[in-house]
């Protein structure tokens, strides 16, 4: 579990966030926090291409609106705002309601799970965890998300009926879960 | 945490692994595109504007607009204009346009750029944002742009920086032109003012200036300090008190007010009683010592907090917040304590099991009543519940509307104090669940936890993002201890709740609140303005020093709500009269007679009913008696009563003729609220100041103007019925806007009798 906070000792924020001494190049800024904005994008439920171009958009409205730098994770945090704000956006000018617009829950979510490293380190673990799984959960898995198979044709490729495909991936994503919970 | 948010994101990081597709390299692609927008807006001409406004801030508010921000803005986008993401798209359809002799001169700016092109190229860079983000406004609105920083780059062409530190401020930035004049809010500072409040043409403010703390007084020197503050005040307005109630009925009127029902040995204790006051102060001291005492007050507090919420009065845990409040008060302990427990206490998961009925906490309570959305509601109430200041208009902009025209104000009306407690509250949430309830949430401490940053991020009335950190209202930080001896707090709500616990803003809202169930309206209003009107000011400034003479008694009694009650009651204000004339009368009186008793119940020279219920008739209720009797020329006897008299008719000059007409047409009992005549007839001059200083802002439309008016009364929701009932009124008055803003206005001063 991730904690900053020492324990026996009431968390407080001692850090006060101090603007940077030095501006960032946008390059730099970019190349920083690219790969997180892309990645929350992705797990909030756009496609590659979506992401890539709202990512980009993200950007260019921090340009745009210049911000003081705190810290890293403050620009981080902000910058998964405003590209919350441009996913529901485009959800909702193409009127597609199933989207999440709790975004605090959802940030919470994230810091959970993908930390400040932009989920790198959640995405070794998780490679670990899946290292574990049995070779059929696995294969499972992999037809699942990679072929995007449907589960009538995962349960054939297995030899296994529909509600036993559907059982055995649940059960995979469980110990992928509990995995992930130790070891993150 | 939400468990759908994290299967969605271990599912999309799983889908990562298995297809291999991590995240791109798209910092080539973004500073490209970033720079075909700043080459287009440099390549397309840009018309000088002719009539640009130069705005600067006037001298002594340089600390209101953080004057050493170096990029300039261009102003607020209101609603209804493009989004960034439309602007994008116009941009770039420009671009393809463009394309081919963009291609060329680009390539031409990355084998000549220099550092001496670059300061000009970054000027261009902000005039092109400013084109290429707004393309739609008109110059009028454009502010002159500054420039950037002119720092040399050291790095490649291509590089750009970003803004730096304030701290840094780049010499060669000549002074900015982009910062708003301070005229150009709602509620500047008057022009004949120096800019500095103490200045302001009502005369020094009590808060501001430095006083000794008055001396502890006895309970019977301080009902001496009411009667003699309230007969100057009636002395200097040329007021005639109304008479006294004898003192059998005043004896009844207290044990009313007090227990909320007359209880037979009372009554006869009561009857009993000599006109000596010392009696009086008996009957209070054993009225105050009953349960009935305890539960009414109890109830009254817990409807002022959890009032008008998404909780409802038949709510298990409102009713449980009622009965902890009063146990709270018949336990005797210093009243101002309750804030602790009301915002400081467990919530969510620490607390009891709150809607199968066992008992909760306050916090737990309040959390789930007005957190969700951003806390802003949550914010706004305890601004007017705990800190005696209406924060809804400093949510959007430094608020001068309290200082301009008002004796005393909260100084705490700026944007900053307003989203620091948004920061400060972060973590504060609510959940709801699948049975629809409402459930308080308490993420504090993981949020602290995890190290992530508790700002909140704002924009200013410039379009320039802030950030603010979770200071507490004086500015200071959560995590110091209040005083030497105090414990430091776990987390910031627990902080918020023990400053509120001690501050002096706590201690004016209860004196507010327990005058107003009292008395019938509040002793000051939380947002208090008399305009230009001299007798306005008056009465406003003498009110604000009861107040605080009252509240500063109060502290040094050790906030005991009791003793503070007491006071109250035993006032001569209390015994008044209320007015009993005809409707006839009402309606027969001449301006200068209704004005006259308008400001005796303003400054309670008569007697009100006393507030049952926080909440009245509902702004919605009273705005559709305006439109329903205003879409009537002759009021007619079936008509309902609640609608006949709703008479707003600034735009018309009430004659004689037409409300002796109306009175005739009527069979009914008199009046017992002047308002609704007096209101109805004529705005009063400080209605008329702020709507005109509404309607005179440039950068207010009429939805904004509907806004500030209707949120005058905190506890108002500004939903799509009330915007659409204005607009409505806005069209009967044919285009009006001044004329529908004092209806409104009307409105708001009747939907909840007693908040403004």
């Amino acid at each position: 579990m991730k904690s900053v906070a020492t324990s026996g000792q009431p968390p407080s924020q001692t850090d006060t966030p101090q603007p940077d001494s030095q501006p960032l190049e946008i390059a730099e800024l970019v190349q920083r926090h690219q790969a997180m904005v892309w990645r929350y994008l992705r797990a909030l439920g756009a496609d590659a291409a979506l992401a890539d171009d709202l990512t980009q958009d993200t950007f260019l409205e921090i340009l745009r609106r210049p911000l003081e730098q705190y810290s890293d994770s403050a620009t981080a945090s902000y910058l998964r705002r405003v590209a919350h704000n441009f996913f529901i956006s485009r959800r909702r000018r193409e009127a597609r309601m199933t989207v999440t617009e709790h975004a605090d829950q959802f940030e919470h979510a994230w810091i959970r799970w993908a930390g400040f490293d932009a989920g790198n380190q959640l995405l070794d673990v998780l490679k670990e965890c899946f290292g574990r799984l049995t070779d059929r959960a696995q294969l499972a898995l992999q037809l699942r998300f990679s072929d995007d198979a449907s589960r009538q044709g995962i349960a054939e490729r297995l030899g296994i009926s529909e509600h036993g495909a559907k059982n055995l991936m649940q059960r995979a994503k469980a110990q992928l879960r509990e995995c992930l919970e130790k070891r993150l | 945490m939400n468990e759908q948010h994290s299967e969605q994101i271990i599912d999309s990081f799983l889908q990562e692994m298995l297809t291999g597709q991590s995240p791109p390299d798209l910092s080539g692609k973004i500073v490209e595109a970033w720079e075909r927008e700043q080459n287009l807006v440099r390549a397309t001409p840009i018309a000088a504007p002719t009539n640009v406004p130069v705005h600067q801030v006037a001298s002594g508010q340089a600390s209101l607009w953080n004057s050493t921000r170096p990029l300039a803005k261009p102003a607020r986008r209101r609603r209804g204009q493009p989004t960034s993401f439309g602007r994008n798209a116009i941009a770039a359809a420009l671009a393809v346009v463009a394309c081919g002799l963009l291609l060329a001169l680009g390539s031409y700016w990355l084998k000549n750029a220099s550092q001496d092109s670059l300061p000009v190229a970054k000027q261009s860079v902000t005039d092109s944002a400013t084109v290429a983000a707004n393309p739609t406004e008109d110059d009028s609105s454009s502010p002159t742009v500054t420039s950037n920083d002119a720092q040399p780059d050291n790095n490649s062409a291509l590089a750009r920086t970003l803004p730096s530190d304030s701290s840094q401020p780049s010499p060669a930035v000549a002074p900015t032109s982009e910062l708003l004049k301070i005229d150009d809010l709602p509620f500047a500072l008057d022009a004949n003012s120096s800019g500095t409040r103490a200045e302001t043409s009502t005369g020094p403010l009590p808060e501001l200036t430095v006083q000794p703390q008055s001396p502890r007084l006895s309970d019977v020197e301080i009902v001496r300090g009411i009667d003699q503050r309230l007969s100057q005040l009636w002395r200097d307005l040329n007021l005639v008190p109304a008479g006294q109630l004898p003192p059998k009925q005043r004896a009844l009127r207290v044990a009313q007010r007090l227990t909320n029902q007359v209880k037979a040995e009372q009554t006869l204790a009561a009857l009993e009683a000599s006109d000596r006051q010392s009696d009086l102060a008996e009957l209070v001291a054993q009225l105050t010592q009953t349960n009935e005492f305890a539960e009414t007050w109890g109830k009254h507090f817990s409807g002022i907090w959890f009032g008008q919420t998404s909780l409802s009065g038949d709510d298990q845990r409102v009713q449980a917040a009622a009965r902890r409040v009063s146990e709270f008060i018949s336990s005797r302990q210093p009243f101002n304590q309750i804030a602790v427990e009301l915002l400081g206490g467990p919530v969510g998961s620490a607390s009891s099991a709150a809607v199968e009925g066992a008992s909760t906490s306050l916090s737990d309570t309040l959390v789930s009543a007005l957190a969700g959305n951003g806390n802003h509601r949550l914010v706004t109430r305890i601004g007017n519940d705990l800190l005696d200041t209406n924060l809804t208009c400093v949510r959007c902009h430094d608020s001068n509307l309290v200082a301009a025209g008002s004796a005393g104000i909260s100084q705490l009306a700026t944007q900053e104090v307003y989203w620091s407690l948004v920061a400060l509250l972060q973590g504060v949430e609510v959940n709801v669940g699948e049975d629809k309830v409402r459930r308080g949430v308490d993420r504090q401490l993981q949020l602290l936890d995890s190290g992530k940053p508790l700002v909140a991020y704002y924009d200013l009335l410039d379009g320039r993002l802030q950030a603010a950190q979770p200071l507490l209202p004086d500015g200071t930080r959560w995590n110091q201890p209040l005083s030497p001896q105090s414990e430091l707090a776990a987390q910031p709500r627990d902080a918020l709740a023990r400053w509120l616990s001690q501050s002096k803003g706590l201690d004016r809202a209860t004196v507010n609140q327990v005058w107003r169930a009292l008395m019938g309206s509040p002793l000051v209003a939380s947002i208090a303005w008399s305009g230009d009107d001299p007798v306005e000011q008056l009465s406003l400034r003498a009110r604000r020093e009861l107040q605080l003479f009252l509240a500063d008694q109060y502290r040094q009694h050790n906030h005991e709500l009791p003793r503070l009650i007491g006071w109250i009651v035993q006032s001569d204000a209390f015994a008044r009269r209320p007015l009993e004339l005809s409707q006839s009368q009402w309606l027969a009186a001449d301006e200068a007679q209704l004005r006259q008793l308008q400001l005796g119940q303003l400054n309670f020279a008569v007697g009100r009913p006393p507030v049952s219920t926080p909440g009245g008739n509902s702004l919605e209720n009273s705005l559709v008696s305006i439109l329903k009797w205003k879409s009537e020329l002759q009021p007619s006897a079936a008509n309902s009563s609640d609608v006949t008299l709703a008479q707003p008719l600034p735009s018309v000059n009430p004659t004689e003729g037409s409300r002796r007409a109306a009175a005739a047409s009527l069979q009914r009992s008199p009046l017992k609220s002047v308002s609704y005549a007096l209101f109805g007839e004529q705005p009063t001059p400080a209605d008329e100041y702020l709507v005109k200083r509404l309607l005179a802002s440039p950068r207010l439309s009429w939805e904004q103007c509907v806004e500030h008016v209707a949120l005058l009364n905190p506890l108002n929701v500004l939903n799509g019925r009330i915007k659409y009932l204005a607009d409505e009124l806005l069209q009967q008055h044919s285009g009006d806007a001044r004329a529908a803003l004092l209806d409104l206005m009307w409105a708001v001063r009747n939907s909840d009798h007693n908040s403004t």
